[in-house]
């Protein structure tokens, strides 16, 4: 259903410069091509890349996706103590407007990850924006000729695709330090769960921002201890001795240390999750502010749906069209085939739909005396049975006393030498098409036997 | 689109494929009755044909007997006496009935005692050669115990014959 969005521009300025960077999901693997790297935004390369991107975009070939900087976005991990995923999701908004500094009504929100947990209760991860703020940004992004369909929440990006890059090994406590322009961003959570995260200016000393980040890490892990992993990433990237100082002031010792060295950690998880399935995709822009591509991508999948099933459904009924049409072509075939016949053998014009068996069975019954003695013309006469007779009682020396010949009805009288010739007698008929069934009884001393031959039938 | 909006879609679609999978199963045992139908029909079929075979074999029989019967043949009364000879015999009509126009089949029957075995043998033989519309359909033949040698038979002739009224003749 989303096949069709498989290319994703991921877009950023800062500092008056563009980065971009293409997505293409192919084969169930994304690539990423950097198309800008800091180039000005005024200037012409950056006006042919994004006149590129909006082609691509409005044509319904692409979507386009920056980030809402993470100082306009809240994020909170929210707890509702109901076994129901259906109840807890009419309440997440009345608990996020608890966590809010601000109204809630005056937010695009977003629930992501919602999911049971232990003890009966379902959580969920909760992005939250202004809509005042999402506007700024829009026009703010416009400004430098750039439209994005999708606007995320800066640390979510972060945060999914250093999971991405570096999977959590157990539900360990992981902090993030990203760097993304005058931005240092500083993420909390558990394995792949994000917590927590904040941001800070990145060009205050580093003295100030290991105090903001050991500030952070008390609201977050309130018994103290250092997390167990920590992950340096963005650009540009923070030098050794900052980080070494930061770890010293903040009295961290991560059991687990990686470097995402300068790769354009935000774009990437930009495009990640744009090319994520469309129900996954964190849009902050998507109601009221949404770009004009965005309804016809999100409906795609839905006019897909109806047409497949629409589809499916249409081919189902037209096979049982089709199949019922042959049918009753086939009995139809049959009926007229029954009915020429059956006036073919009695010569009536018109026969009743279904009585062709009963009207040519009546007619031939009636028939039958009409026809039959032609039929026994055919066939030898009684004549020639009785030469047979005569023949074969004279070579076994048998006398005839009673010779009655008829169809079904023959009755043959005689006297044999023997019962074994007045057998051989009746098995010679039998060869010669008379089958018929002996009685045999003696006749007297010395004078043979005497045998009676009936039609078996 | 959101999840829930997602999870309505797919919602739709299982109901939406389990009318279609309703429809054809209810297409398929319509089907199957018609099956039915349609075997009962050709073995309908297949019964009139076996008819038909017999009533052409009837047809033929009818052609068969037309083309082997002459126009004009010996009566029967005259060929028995041409036969018997001196030997006395009685030919009695028994049965006429009508066949399939323009035929008509008249029984008879001949009684004659005394009769010399040569001469029964010359009887039927003379059925064979000199009546093709005649056949006897029944023969009963006793040793005379009055005339030793000599036999009591009785013989029943069938002759199909054309209706006059019939043929116009």
């Amino acid at each position: 259903m989303w096949k069709n969005r498989s290319i994703c521009y991921a877009l950023s300025v800062e500092d008056g410069r563009l980065r971009a960077l293409k997505g293409r999901r192919a084969a169930g693997r994304i690539r990423m091509d950097t198309l800008a790297e800091g180039v000005p935004a005024d200037g012409p390369a950056a006006m042919s890349i994004l006149q590129q991107v909006e082609a691509d975009v409005m044509t319904g070939r692409a979507v386009s996706a920056a980030a809402l900087p993470a100082h306009e976005t809240v994020i909170h991990r929210l707890t509702a103590p109901f076994p129901s995923i259906r109840k807890a999701r009419k309440v997440f908004p009345s608990l996020l407007d608890l966590a809010l500094p601000f109204p809630v009504e005056q937010c695009e929100c977003r629930f992501e990850q919602i999911r049971m947990v232990a003890g009966g209760k379902v959580e969920t991860l909760a992005i939250a924006a202004r809509r005042e703020s999402i506007s700024t940004c829009i026009d703010e992004l416009a400004g430098r000729k750039l439209r994005p369909v999708i606007l995320d929440a800066e640390p979510r990006a972060v945060w999914s695709e250093l999971a991405q890059r570096f999977p959590p090994a157990d539900p360990a406590s992981r902090l993030v330090v990203h760097r993304e322009g005058s931005r240092v961003l500083i993420l909390y959570g558990e394995g792949d769960r994000f917590l927590s995260g904040t941001s800070v200016r990145s060009w205050i000393s580093t003295e100030d921002l290991s105090r903001r980040m050991a500030r952070f890490l008390r609201s977050v892990i309130p018994s103290g201890g250092s997390p167990a992993e920590l992950i340096w990433s963005g650009h540009p990237a923070l030098a050794s001795s900052d980080k070494e100082e930061i770890l010293r002031s903040c009295s961290i010792q991560p059991a687990a240390m990686h470097d995402a060295g300068g790769e354009d950690i935000l774009l990437q998880g930009l495009c990640r999750n744009a090319l994520q399935e469309p129900g996954a995709i964190v849009n902050l822009r998507a109601v009221g502010a949404a770009h004009p591509a965005w309804d016809s991508l999100t409906s795609r999948p839905l006019q897909k749906a109806w047409l497949t099933c629409g589809m499916a459904a249409a081919l189902v009924i037209g096979v049982n069209i089709a199949w019922t049409r042959l049918q009753d072509h086939r009995a139809e075939q049959l009926t007229r085939e029954a009915q020429a016949t059956a006036a073919s053998i009695t010569g009536r014009e018109r026969i009743p739909r279904g009585q062709e068996a009963f009207i040519t069975t009546r007619f031939m019954n009636e028939a039958r005396e009409q026809y039959e003695p032609f039929l026994q013309f055919t066939r030898p006469g009684m004549n020639t049975r009785f030469y047979q007779l005569l023949n074969e009682a004279h070579e076994r020396g048998i006398a005839l006393t009673h010779l009655n010949l008829m169809d079904g009805g023959s009755v043959i009288r005689g006297n044999a030498p023997s019962a074994g010739e007045a057998e051989a007698f009746r098995d010679a008929l039998s060869a010669v098409g008379i089958e018929m069934k002996i009685s045999i009884e003696p006749a007297g001393a010395g004078d043979g036997v005497r045998f009676r031959l009936e039609d078996r039938t | 689109m959101t999840p829930a909006a997602h999870k309505r879609t797919r919602w739709v679609m299982v109901v939406v494929l389990l009318v279609a999978l309703g429809a054809a199963v209810q297409g398929f045992r319509q089907s199957d009755r018609r099956n039915e139908t349609i075997r009962s029909r050709h073995q309908q079929v297949q019964e009139l044909h076996d008819v038909e075979r017999e009533w052409l074999t009837w047809t033929s029989a009818v052609e068969t007997f037309a083309a082997r019967t002459p126009a004009t043949s010996t009566p029967l009364r005259q060929m028995i006496e041409d036969t018997l000879g001196a030997t006395s015999f009685n030919l009695s009509a028994t049965e006429t009935r009508p066949l399939t126009p323009p035929w008509e089949l008249e029984r008879s029957e001949l009684f004659a005692a005394g009769l010399p075995a040569a001469q029964l043998a010359r009887l039927l033989d003379a059925f064979d050669h000199r009546l093709p519309d005649c056949r006897v359909a029944e023969l009963l033949v006793i040793p005379s115990e009055s005339e030793p040698g000599r036999l009591r038979v009785t013989l029943v002739i069938d002759q199909i014959t054309a209706n006059r009224q019939d043929t116009g003749t």
